[in-house]
């Protein structure tokens, strides 16, 4: 499988009235072509500023150290060091990103086939008009839009939440991009649409060779939709490996500790991770989980622990490993 | 058993549209809750579970008559609470309090969280001495699991799974007998929600309350429900036992809703 994004060491720093606080600290990660990787953290984590890194969307003053490279179709991009003007060739067509929420991302006063199309025309400003259309047409088609035609003459308000996010997915690999960031793409859907949309993506990754980077904090959505998981908390990636492997044999006390909170249909086995997820002004000295941690020893405030490979691709940050 | 609530044949419609610019004629309604009876038991958790726009949520209000339903009975220990105006309202709504989905807007940003959770009693008594409201209000907000620097603070310095706990204590401070609960874990981190269905639990177990429960999600609706409603377009599909509905289910919307809900491989 080809590399398609290699993350190492990649810090995100921003200005707060606290000083500097790091979102994103020290993340390595690789997603190669048609490879779904799974991104797991509770709010704070520091996952969605993760992807607007890799968008190159950060806000104003925010600092980047460490090395993104994506391989493009013609070579291979140092994410962190482009400008603007380079972005633009980068940002839709090699990367792009579906959001949580469809209605405050689709614009509200323009027909969806126009913002489709739109996506196309960005990239390709010279296609005749008739061409563009065509494209349009096909976009909605592969994201199983039914009735396109009709489909691409309405307005985002007249769609269903599952049509409208269907339609984002249709922009979003409008202009042919081989990385789709998803970033709780069903978190605001019902459980039945989530999953039509949930199988529409790992449909469309096999057919195009995509690879996904899918962005949640629903353990149960990573266990359908990733090959492989990465849990983060406090910034940093904690346990890494195989989807299967980290979710019924989880190294790290917080995915652990995260899998017995999460409610199943089994009544019962319910157990909160005490405490609450540490402010990024304030973290804690050593590993950012030891004050809610059960297993903590004296030890675990003294350094942030190393990422340590258990088997041949499954890793975790605790020294009881 | 004894019954707590009883609700008959509660109906409520909408205009749909309507608005200034509406294109739609005027008298075309829609129906949130079509005809819905259920009796809640003293004690039980009855989970009313559904999909966005099947009406649970009008239903929730309806109950606390918050939505003034067009048509049917609500009987709370047998009184019927839609003949009720004015104060003997104010009385019986003490006994039935709600908790809301979303702690970042049902609670008032300008207010510090002493008067936040203790404005209920100098509502309905008003009489009672500062001190002894004070006793009142911190002793609920430690049952939730805060401590008294929070009665000078404001909402916005905690967290979502503390502000949930300030609005479970600014439901509790009256002593209600039902507690109707809209979606009260959806807006926090798992990790947090887990924390919050506990403390409803215990809280239940140490007051005997009785609760409403609605939510979208079956796993959470899982872990409290003694019985659970399913609800589609307005009407329950299919009402039973929680071990009944989830294991068991009759209705076919029921099933997909369960074939839904993605699955954790366990070890």
């Amino acid at each position: 499988m080809s590399t398609l994004l290699e993350v190492r060491g990649l810090t995100v720093e921003l200005p707060t009235a606290a000083g500097w606080v790091r979102p994103v600290n020290e993340v390595s990660l690789r997603i190669g072509a048609g490879e779904s990787l799974g991104l797991v953290g509770e709010s704070g984590s520091g996952k969605t500023m993760l992807s607007l890194a890799l968008m190159g969307l950060l806000p104003l003053g925010a600092r980047v150290s460490g090395e993104a490279s994506l391989a493009t179709k013609t070579s291979t991009k140092k994410l962190t060091v482009l400008s603007e003007r380079e972005w633009r060739d980068v940002r839709g067509a090699e990367i792009a990103m579906v959001f949580q929420e469809p209605m405050t991302s689709l614009n509200p006063v323009m027909r969806i086939g126009a913002q489709v199309e739109e996506a196309i025309r960005a990239h390709q400003p010279k296609l005749p008009g008739n061409e563009v259309k065509r494209r349009a047409i096909d976009a909605l088609l592969r994201a199983a839009v039914p009735e396109p035609e009709a489909r691409a003459e309405q307005f985002p308000h007249q769609l269903s939440g599952g049509l409208r996010q269907r339609a984002m997915i249709a922009m979003a690999l409008a202009a042919g991009p081989r990385l789709l960031i998803a970033d709780e793409p069903t978190t605001a859907l019902d459980v039945t649409v989530q999953k039509q949309i949930l199988d529409l993506l790992d449909g469309l990754r096999r057919e195009l060779q995509l690879g996904l980077l899918f962005i949640t904090h629903d353990l149960g959505v990573v266990a359908q939709v990733a090959e492989r998981v990465a849990v983060m908390y406090a910034g940093r990636i904690i346990e890494e490996g195989p989807a299967r492997e980290v979710l019924a044999r989880p190294l790290h006390p917080y995915t652990q500790g995260l899998l017995k909170a999460s409610p199943t249909l089994k009544r019962g086995a319910l157990t909160p991770i005490p405490g609450t997820v540490p402010q990024l002004t304030a973290l804690p000295p050593g590993c950012a989980f030891e004050p809610r941690c059960h297993l903590r020893l004296a030890e675990c405030t003294a350094t942030v622990p190393a990422f340590r490979l258990i088997d041949s691709d499954h890793a975790a940050r605790c020294i009881l490993i | 058993m004894e019954t707590l609530l009883t609700v008959r044949e509660l109906r409520k419609t909408y205009r749909r549209g309507g608005g200034v610019f509406s294109q739609e004629s005027d008298g075309a309604r829609f129906t949130a809750v079509d005809g819905v009876s259920f009796e809640v038991a003293r004690g039980e958790t009855f989970a009313v579970v559904g999909e966005s726009g099947c009406g649970k949520t009008t239903l929730a209000r309806m109950l606390l008559r918050l939505i003034e339903p067009d048509s049917g009975e609500l009987r709370f220990e047998g009184r019927d609470l839609l003949a009720l105006r004015g104060n003997a309202l104010r009385a019986e709504r003490r006994q039935m309090q709600m908790v809301f989905q979303d702690p970042y807007a049902s609670l008032n940003p300008r207010m510090r969280v002493g008067e936040i959770v203790s404005e209920p009693l100098a509502i309905h008594e008003p009489s009672l001495s500062s001190a002894a409201r004070l006793e009142r209000t911190t002793a609920i907000l430690r049952r939730v699991g805060l401590g008294e620097d929070a009665l000078q603070r404001y909402p916005h310095e905690f967290s979502g799974g503390q502000r949930q706990r300030i609005g479970i204590a600014r439901a509790l401070i009256l002593q209600p007998k039902l507690i109707v609960a809209d979606e009260p874990v959806s807006a926090l981190d798992v990790s947090v929600g887990a924390q919050v269905l506990l403390l409803l639990q215990e809280l239940q177990r140490e007051f005997g309350l009785t609760y409403v429960f609605i939510s979208h999600s079956l796993p959470v609706v899982a872990q409290v429900a003694t019985r659970i409603a399913v609800m589609r377009a307005g009407q329950f599909v299919e009402v039973g036992l929680a071990g009944q509905i989830l294991h068991h289910p009759k209705n076919d919307y029921t099933r997909e809703l369960l074939s839904a809900v993605p699955e954790l491989p366990r070890s």
